[in-house]
């Protein structure tokens, strides 16, 4: 922190309060953030510089409205929190990853998971259906609650992924979905990671849905498995159609071995990425899949003994994952694997080896990253055990030993359009989430 | 519409182009390898958009204010260079498609250069692995469409106007595709653009992963007035397989959109919805069982047989009287709904079985195939047949708004009951989300003389946008903003407005990019 004037101090006196070396403001209220723009304003005194912001007050909730299955939060709500008070009321936020639910709505709006989630058919979309933020000026952006607009440009994107640094989010109507119980892991095995990632996208184009996926290499075949949440029909037709589409790539069911580490249970509570691996249990499913409706003589014995093993197997939540479990694989994997990393599609910057050693709690394992899928396919053919999140066509949120990508916790560098929107730079020192 | 009052003028005495445009025609000229003009038909061609009141206008032979000059650029080098002259000699840039539009942007307000973009008509080879195409700007849809489709894919977007508008207009105006339930809104559909800024700077918005604010989504919509669009790529979809089609009809409109509001809710994602109000139900023959007719508002509606003929029958009793024929029509109830699945051929199959089973636990009667594939064969005849409704002596027009799902149902009643004094009303929801839809109204009318339907016209806009954004709607879906809704939007947009002039300001500091529109 910069040395602050007795005048700026002595205007923020009612905004402020001293930790350590740091002066923090942690607004109760939005009119309040406005002084506090306006005193830094007057002082030439900028957010990140002379004074910390915390939007950890402003964290009312509104009843959701059960017909559209939006919510208004604001900007300092922890997503986690919200998810369970959003189950009480028969809500989801839909298929976020551990990583993003850990954040506040400010931090997953703002940073760079931009408020993104995925929807069908390999598309993202904002979750956010409106927002809340207030100008350098004070003055408030509200963007209008419709599900679709063609009023202008929309304003809502200066907000998401902005870093604070055009508009500071004060608050948001969140796109909920109705929250259903059905969770089904599905997992199969291909020759080939080409084969698998094909199936994939061939099961996204089709609007197949899943909340997370799990991809490793071992014994000379790419292991898929796919965990689905939601309602009972959409659940079946999901499974129904990674089944054909598996079964057309040349993949064969696998009893989903290993499913009980791998399969994440929906990402709720708010835990930090390291330590959100919600336990899941798998037990085998009562009535077996029949994965592939037609096909040759050969392939219809693969998809009989797929059904046989319970290639899906219905997973109940539970709180008993073996965590360390999942380090040992990884580390294993990392270490293996490390010799292979500069065939990374994404290149990563040379660096000195690290030790394997047992990660702590904020280990690069528990990062998430965002991969397209040359990356992704580069990494799973060098050893690495993924799991995607946010599965789109365009990218997906990537829990794993990686370096490739683009780190989700990195900072937002500065933009273009600062020089406009926060022309005194009250904002722009804002720290990014 | 709002604000200033829009300037027309006779057809055949349209005002000189003004001397600063023709003193840099020879600029212009050289810049661009003679593509340049100031003729009288070029200027009358790029005069008007298809924009109702324009039409209302021609009647009476006059047309609105014409550009001074067009040009037909090719390259962002030439747009950098037209940029730069335009800066330097305080010209209007109004960048143009193919003129489909429905709300005036496009129109040269106060003159200026129209800049035509239909000469960035590439279209790349399809990236299979990330499904995306690199497309020009100036690429019309249906050309668009026809090579993708001859590869096996499609970007899904299917707007009525098709075969008169280009990608780059779809950006401009944010449309929406009638498909847009499966595929999205175009918004929805790009991955990154191309665009020449006012500043005269070229950017290519990033694809993700990236960190910092979606640029594209802050052009999309902008309607020319911070950049002219060049190309998109754009996010393509395999050709689908199949598609199950199936009519049902319900008891009123409410339990039609409780209906749509369950099938989205239970992730179904029908390609196309749409529920027609009692009205435009009643046109089709609920009674006949499946027919071959689409609804009257999908027609051209009205045009040819039944709202002319309407009209000359009710005339003399109720065309200056509106009200009485939508009191008379607010006795009808059953509402009609049209779901087409597509895709994957098992799964289209499956997903129509469970709306069916949705539908069926709601009452509705099934009406099998029929209806939709009648929709489907007609879906593009709206566009093109608008005009014979002026022919025969009224106007028509459209407003489509959208709002969530509680708040449906009143703005369809207030903006029923706020148009009802001045036309007929028709409705049909389309577009669906998991919260929400939007409204598409036809509105019908007629006056004594020109000048009292003029009247009526705009009292009936006045109206309409007022009470829908009452309700809780906003101001459009997918017409997007242009002249006709500038005061409304930028009333609902309040403090925001900010926002967008620092937008604007970072983008076209010299205000030289399609003065006049989204209020800019």
């Amino acid at each position: 922190m910069t040395a602050v004037s007795p005048q700026l101090l002595q205007a923020l006196r009612h905004l402020v309060r001293r930790e350590g070396d740091l002066l923090v403001a942690s607004p109760y209220e939005v009119r309040e953030l406005g002084q506090l723009l306006q005193v830094l304003a007057a002082h030439r005194a900028a957010l990140g510089v002379e004074v910390t912001l915390s939007r950890a007050r402003l964290d009312g909730v509104s009843k959701p409205e059960p017909q559209s299955a939006t919510v208004v939060a604001q900007a300092g709500v922890r997503l986690g929190a919200l998810e369970q008070q959003l189950a009480a009321e028969g809500l989801t936020l839909g298929h976020l990853s551990p990583g993003a639910m850990a954040l506040d709505v400010a931090g997953f709006l703002e940073g760079p998971y931009a408020g993104l989630r995925s929807v069908e058919g390999g598309r993202l979309e904002p979750v956010p259906m409106a927002v809340e933020a207030m100008l350098s000026d004070g003055r408030l952006l509200r963007t209008h609650a419709s599900p679709r607009s063609a009023t202008g440009p929309d304003l809502m994107a200066v907000v998401l992924g902005g870093g604070g640094q055009l508009a500071l989010l004060t608050a948001a109507t969140l796109r909920c979905l109705p929250r259903h119980r059905e969770h089904r892991v599905a997992a199969w095995s291909f020759a080939s990671t080409a084969q698998a990632l094909g199936c994939l996208g061939d099961a996204l184009d089709d609007g197949a849905l899943p909340a997370s996926v799990r991809l490793a290499r071992s014994g000379g075949a790419t292991h898929l498995t796919a965990t689905f949440h939601g309602e009972a029909g959409q659940v079946e037709r999901d499974l129904d159609t990674l089944g054909r589409r598996a079964h057309a790539s040349g993949g064969r069911g696998a009893a989903a071995e290993g499913a009980e580490s791998w399969a994440a249970a929906p990402a709720t509570a708010g835990s930090a990425p390291a330590s959100a691996a919600v336990g899941a249990e798998v037990a085998p499913s009562g009535e077996a899949r029949s994965p592939a409706p037609t096909g040759g003589a050969a392939s219809s014995a693969s998809a009989a003994s797929a059904g046989s093993q319970a290639s899906a197997a219905r997973v109940r939540e539970a709180g008993s994952l073996v965590f360390s479990q999942t380090l040992r694989q990884a580390n294993r994997l990392l270490g293996r694997s490390r010799a292979l990393l500069s065939q990374l599609g994404s290149a990563p910057t040379p660096r000195p080896a690290v030790p394997i050693a047992p990660p702590r709690a904020a280990a690069p394992l528990g990062e998430e990253r965002e991969l397209r899928w040359d990356a992704i396919g580069a990494a799973v053919d060098a050893g690495r055990a993924l799991t995607l999140y946010r599965l789109s066509h365009a990218s997906c949120v990537v829990v794993g030993a990686l370096d490739g990508g683009l780190l989700l916790s990195s900072p937002v560098p500065p933009s273009p359009l600062q020089a406009t929107f926060d022309p005194h730079a009250v904002l722009s020192g804002a720290p990014s989430p | 519409m709002q604000g200033a009052p829009l300037q027309s003028h006779p057809v055949g005495a349209l005002p000189p182009p003004a001397s600063a445009a023709l003193a840099a025609e020879g600029e212009l000229k050289a810049l661009l390898g003679g593509r340049v003009s100031h003729a009288e038909l070029d200027r009358l061609s790029y005069a008007r958009d298809m924009w109702p009141l324009a039409l209302l206008w021609l009647r009476e032979g006059r047309i609105p204010t014409p550009p001074d000059l067009i040009v037909w650029p090719r390259t962002e080098a030439e747009l950098q260079a037209l940029v730069a002259l335009a800066r330097a000699r305080k010209l209007a840039l109004i960048p143009f498609g193919a003129g489909s539009g429905v709300c005036g942007g496009t129109w040269a307000l106060r003159g200026g250069i129209s800049v035509d973009l239909k000469g960035f008509d590439g279209i790349g080879e399809v990236d299979v692995a990330a499904r995306s195409v690199a497309v020009g700007a100036g690429v019309m849809g249906e050309t668009l469409e026809r090579h993708l489709n001859a590869r096996g894919w499609t970007v899904g977007h299917f707007p009525s106007s098709i075969a008169t508008s280009t990608v780059g207009g779809w950006l401009a105006a944010r449309g929406a595709g009638q498909l847009s339930g499966r595929y999205g809104k175009i918004e929805d559909m790009v991955l990154s653009l191309r665009v020449v800024l006012g500043t005269g700077a070229v950017v290519e918005t990033p694809q993700r992963p990236f960190l910092g604010p979606d640029f594209a989504q802050l052009i999309i919509g902008s309607e020319g007035t911070l950049g002219l669009i060049t190309r998109a790529t754009l996010r393509v979809h395999p050709l689908a397989a199949h598609r199950a089609f199936r009519g049902h009809e319900f008891a009123t409109v409410a339990q039609g959109l409780l209906a749509i509001r369950t099938l989205f809710h239970q992730g179904l994602r029908p390609a196309v919805v749409r529920l027609y109000d009692p009205f435009d139900t009643a046109f089709v023959g609920s009674n006949k069982g499946p027919v071959e007719k689409s609804s009257p508002s999908e027609r051209g509606p009205m045009a040819r047989e039944l709202l002319p003929s309407l009209l000359r029958t009710l005339a003399p009793q109720t065309l200056g009287r509106p009200r009485l024929f939508n009191l008379a029509t607010s006795l009808l109830q059953k509402s009609r709904l049209i779901l087409m699945f597509e895709g994957e051929e098992a799964r289209a199959r499956d997903e129509e079985r469970a709306a069916r089973a949705i539908c069926r636990a709601l009452s509705a009667k099934d009406l099998g195939e029929a209806p939709g594939k009648a929709w489907l064969r007609k879906r593009y005849d709206v566009s093109f047949r608008m005009s014979r409704i002026f022919d025969s002596g009224a106007f028509a027009d459209t407003m489509e708004v959208a709002a969530p799902w509680e708040k449906v149902l009143e703005v369809y009643q207030r903006v029923r009951a706020a148009v009802a004094p001045h036309a007929f009303v028709l409705c049909h929801f389309s577009h669906a989300y998991v919260e929400g839809c939007s409204l598409y109204f036809s509105f019908v009318g007629s006056g004594g003389d020109d000048a009292v339907m003029r009247e009526r016209y705009a009292a009936l806009w006045g109206a309409a946008l007022a009470a829908a954004v009452s309700a809780g709607a906003n101001v459009s879906h997918h017409h997007g903003v242009g002249v006709l809704k500038a005061r409304t939007y930028q009333e609902q947009l309040g403090e925001g407005v900010h926002a967008l002039q620092a937008l604007k300001r970072s983008c076209d500091p010299e205000g030289i990019l399609n003065p006049g529109k989204l209020a800019l």
